[in-house]
């Protein structure tokens, strides 16, 4: 747990971008880790096995988030509340002081990534893994996790030329 | 030129990025929910055949009780057939 503990915590975070609840989404891949470990068949190493354990359940908390959110919003408009909800911006802990502010831009775009975009981005990007290795955490081959991250790539420029002029404009409203 | 490259790179401010560090109690923590999560199985496993077995109990207890009202409902019948027969017999007598 010490050799992968920080490894799982930094892809969760990634992923769900909130600290806290990357915290007990790190736990629980440990806890399955230790329910089905006599599963693992040794049939890739136990990184990538440990690291697709932390996307699923990463994946299935955005998920459930998501459902959770829009139910929330029905609620609301039920109740015939405002629906205009602050998105807080998510620093990671790991970035350098003067790429806080363009990094935390850049988070806002990689939530609205799909999901296999988004984990591609996560592993290459933030947890720094080799292309081969993404792969095969994502049972991908080679050239299909290039393609993901060039149309990723394609999709943030978009995104950030956006992001960046509503920041200018202050209005923050799509 | 590498300037203008990382300017025009999309992932520049991930560029030297650390990995967060996870919760340095994060082992403690998972043991003791991975032991809860035994204790909890262990209990509901107990809880599970305690009701089983009372499940059973109450099944029993419904068959056997059903079957003797059956019984009892068969001898009244016999019964109420000998006292009418008795009863004929009587009026035959009285003749």
């Amino acid at each position: 747990m010490r050799h992968y503990g920080d490894r799982v915590h930094n892809t969760v975070l990634g992923m769900i971008q909130d600290r806290e609840e990357a915290g007990d989404i790190t736990q629980e891949v440990f806890i399955e880790v230790f329910r089905s470990v006599s599963a693992f068949r040794g049939e890739s190493r136990l990184s990538t096995w440990v690291y697709r354990i932390a996307i699923r359940k990463s994946l299935d908390h955005i998920k459930s988030k998501k459902r959770k959110k829009r139910f929330g919003m029905m609620i609301r408009l039920g109740f015939g509340q405002d629906d205009a909800h602050e998105v807080s911006d998510f620093h990671h802990p790991g970035i350098a002081l003067e790429n806080k502010e363009s990094a935390a831009l850049l988070f806002k775009a990689i939530d609205g990534l799909p999901e296999n975009q988004r984990t591609a981005i996560v592993l290459a990007k933030i947890e720094g893994l080799k292309q081969d290795e993404v792969a095969g955490i994502m049972k991908l081959s080679v050239g299909a996790v290039e393609s993901l991250l060039s149309r990723a790539k394609q999709k943030l420029k978009e995104e950030l030329k956006y992001l960046n002029n509503t920041d200018d404009d202050g209005s923050g409203k799509r | 030129m590498d300037q203008e490259k990382d300017k025009d790179d999309v992932f520049s401010p991930f560029r030297g990025i650390l990995r967060a560090p996870a919760d340095p109690w994060l082992e403690e923590k998972v043991m003791l929910r991975v032991k809860r999560a035994g204790e909890t199985m262990e209990i509901s496993l107990g809880t599970r055949r305690v009701l089983s077995w009372s499940l059973a109990l109450i099944v029993v207890l419904n068959i056997s009780v059903v079957s003797l009202s059956l019984r009892s409902n068969t001898s009244g019948k016999t019964e109420n057939a000998l006292s009418q027969e008795f009863d004929a017999q009587q009026s035959i007598y009285s003749y």
